[in-house]
C-alpha cells in the first residue's frame, strides 16, 4: 500500500487510466455515450489539487491525448486548457457548491466543451452535429458524483490504511 | 510552491491566469495550424510510436479478453450457426468476386486500355486493426502495421465487401486509415449500371455517403451499385463502394444528389486488406498506372530485368 501513498504516482496512474479509458472501445450504441474522461480528470484536479490542475499541465495532458488519438496537435490541449481555466476562475464558488450543484456545473462545463469541439471542427469541414453528439456531456455529468465519491473514499482509505 | 499557488487561486490571480490562458490558446492554435498545413509534426508522431503502441495494446486487452470468453463459452449451437453463416457469406463473396472479375475484364476490354498493369498487378495484404476508439467524429481506424512493415501513405484499403478508405499517416508500427465516410474524404465512383461518373463524399455518418452535383436528368435508381472509377489514380477501378439508397435534389434544386450506403463493414472489420501495386508500377508513386492521366515514363531498368 506504500504505492498508494505517493501522490505523484497516483496522478500518473490516474492519467494513464484516463488515457486508456479514452481508447477503450465501447460496444454498439454505448459508444455514443463515452464521456470525456480527460476532461473529468482535469476538472477534478483543478478543484481538489489546484497546484496540480494548472493550465500548463492541462496543456501537456492534452498534447499527450492528441498524440495518442491522432487528432490535430493542440486540439485536446486547447479543450482542456479552456476547461481548467473556467474551473480555476470559479473554483472558490464551485468548492462550496453542494454535490448536485457541482454536478450541474460540471455538466455545463462539458457542454461548453462540446461547443468548443464544434467550433474547432468547423474550421476543418462543416458538420452538423447529430443529437448523439451531445450525449458525452450528459454521461460525464452523471458520472461526476460517482467519481467524487470514489475519490473521497480512496483518500480516506489512504489516510487510515495500515502501513 | 504549493502554498504560493494555493494563495493565488484563493485570491483568484485571475489576471495572471488570463494571460496564461491566452498564451496557451495561441500555442494550441499555432500547433493545430502547423499540424494541418505542414508535415513537421508528423515526424513527432512517427517517433512517438514506441510509447503509443503499447498503450493501444493495453487498451485492446479487455476487448480481446471478452472476445476470448465469448468464444470459449460460446455454445456449440451458436458456433455452428456462425459457421454456417460464414460459409454462406464465403459463397456469396466468391460469386461476387467472379462477377467483379468479369466486370473488370469487360470494362477493360471496352475501354481498350492497352496497359492496365496497375490493375492486374494488384496484391493485397491482410492487416489487423486495433480495436480502439479514436475520436468517433472523425472516421478513422488504426492498423497494427506501419511503415516498418511496408505500409505507405496513400495505399487503398478494402475489406471483403467493398472499399474502406486509404492510409493517410504511418508511424513505424501503426498506420492510420481514413474511412470513406469521413467528411474530408471523397472517392471518384461510377454507377455500375449506367457508367455515369460521380464523386462520393463522406458526411460523417457511418451508414451514408453523399453523391452530390449530379445532373437532374441523370439515370439513377435506388439500389444502383457505385464502383470506384479509378479516376485520380488513388483507388483502383472496379471495387464496390456503396449502394444508392436515397435520391433527392440539393438545397437549390439545381442538381440531383444521392445518399448511398457504404458496402464495407466500416466499424466492424477486425482485419482489412491493404492493396498495393506490383513493384514495377509502384516505383513512381505519382501516377499509379490506370491508363488515365499523362503517359507514364518508361522505367529504364525494365528491359534489363526482363531477360
Amino acid at each position: 500500500m506504500k504505492l498508494l501513498r505517493s501522490p505523484g504516482l497516483n496522478f500518473v496512474l490516474a492519467l494513464l487510466l484516463a488515457y486508456l479509458a479514452t481508447l477503450l472501445p465501447l460496444p454498439g450504441a454505448l459508444a455514443h455515450f463515452k464521456p470525456f474522461w480527460l476532461g473529468l480528470l482535469v476538472i477534478w484536479l483543478a478543484l481538489e489539487q489546484p497546484w496540480r490542475g494548472t493550465l500548463g499541465r492541462a496543456f501537456l495532458i492534452g498534447l499527450g491525448a492528441d498524440l495518442l488519438l491522432g487528432t490535430w496537435f493542440g486540439e485536446h490541449a486547447l479543450r482542456l486548457v479552456v476547461i481548467v481555466f473556467i474551473v480555476r476562475r470559479f473554483r472558490a464558488r464551485l468548492r462550496f457548491f453542494t454535490l448536485w450543484q457541482q454536478t450541474l456545473a460540471v455538466g455545463a462545463l462539458l457542454l461548453n466543451d462540446r461547443v468548443v469541439i464544434l467550433m474547432l471542427r468547423s474550421f476543418e469541414s462543416a458538420m452538423i452535429p447529430e443529437a448523439t453528439f451531445w450525449l458525452p456531456a450528459l454521461t460525464g455529468m452523471v458520472l461526476w458524483p460517482l467519481l467524487v465519491m470514489v475519490s473521497h473514499d480512496l483518500r480516506q482509505r489512504m489516510r487510515s490504511g495500515p502501513g | 510552491m504549493a502554498v504560493a499557488n494555493e494563495k493565488q487561486a484563493l485570491f483568484s490571480g485571475s489576471q495572471a491566469d488570463t494571460l496564461r490562458l491566452i498564451v496557451y490558446l495561441i500555442a494550441a492554435v499555432v500547433l493545430m495550424v502547423t499540424d494541418y498545413r505542414s508535415g513537421y509534426l508528423q515526424q513527432l508522431r512517427a517517433w512517438s510510436g514506441a510509447i503509443v503502441v503499447p498503450l493501444y495494446r493495453i487498451a485492446q486487452a479487455p476487448v480481446d479478453g471478452f472476445r476470448w470468453l465469448y468464444e470459449a463459452g460460446g455454445e456449440r449451437v451458436t458456433l455452428k450457426r456462425e459457421n454456417d453463416a460464414l460459409r454462406a457469406e464465403l459463397l456469396l463473396a466468391q460469386a461476387r468476386l467472379n462477377a467483379a472479375w468479369l466486370e473488370a475484364e469487360r470494362s477493360h476490354a471496352a475501354s481498350g486500355l492497352a496497359d492496365a498493369a496497375g490493375r492486374h498487378g494488384l496484391t493485397g495484404r491482410m492487416v489487423d486493426v486495433f480495436d480502439i476508439d479514436l475520436d468517433p467524429y472523425r472516421h478513422r481506424v488504426v492498423l497494427d502495421a506501419g511503415s516498418a512493415t511496408g505500409v505507405r501513405v496513400g495505399q487503398p484499403v478494402i475489406d471483403a465487401w467493398g472499399l474502406v478508405g486509404q492510409v493517410t499517416a504511418t508511424t513505424g508500427g501503426t498506420g492510420t486509415v481514413l474511412l470513406l465516410t469521413d467528411p474530408t474524404h471523397a472517392v471518384p465512383v461510377r454507377n455500375g449500371r449506367t457508367g455515369q461518373r460521380a464523386v462520393a463524399q463522406g458526411i460523417g455518418r457511418d451508414d451514408r455517403v453523399l453523391v452530390p452535383n449530379l445532373p437532374l436528368n441523370s439515370d439513377l435508381r435506388e439500389g444502383d451499385e457505385l464502383l470506384s472509377s479509378g479516376l485520380g489514380g488513388r483507388f483502383p477501378a472496379g471495387f464496390p463502394v456503396a449502394v444508392v439508397r436515397e435520391i433527392g435534389t440539393d438545397a437549390n434544386g439545381a442538381f440531383a444528389q444521392a445518399l448511398a450506403e457504404p458496402l464495407a463493414q466500416l466499424r466492424l472489420s477486425r482485419q482489412l486488406l491493404l492493396l498495393s501495386e506490383s513493384p514495377v508500377t509502384s516505383v513512381d508513386e505519382g501516377w499509379p498506372s490506370d491508363g488515365v492521366g499523362p503517359p507514364q515514363p518508361v522505367p529504364a531498368q525494365d528491359p534489363a530485368s526482363t531477360p
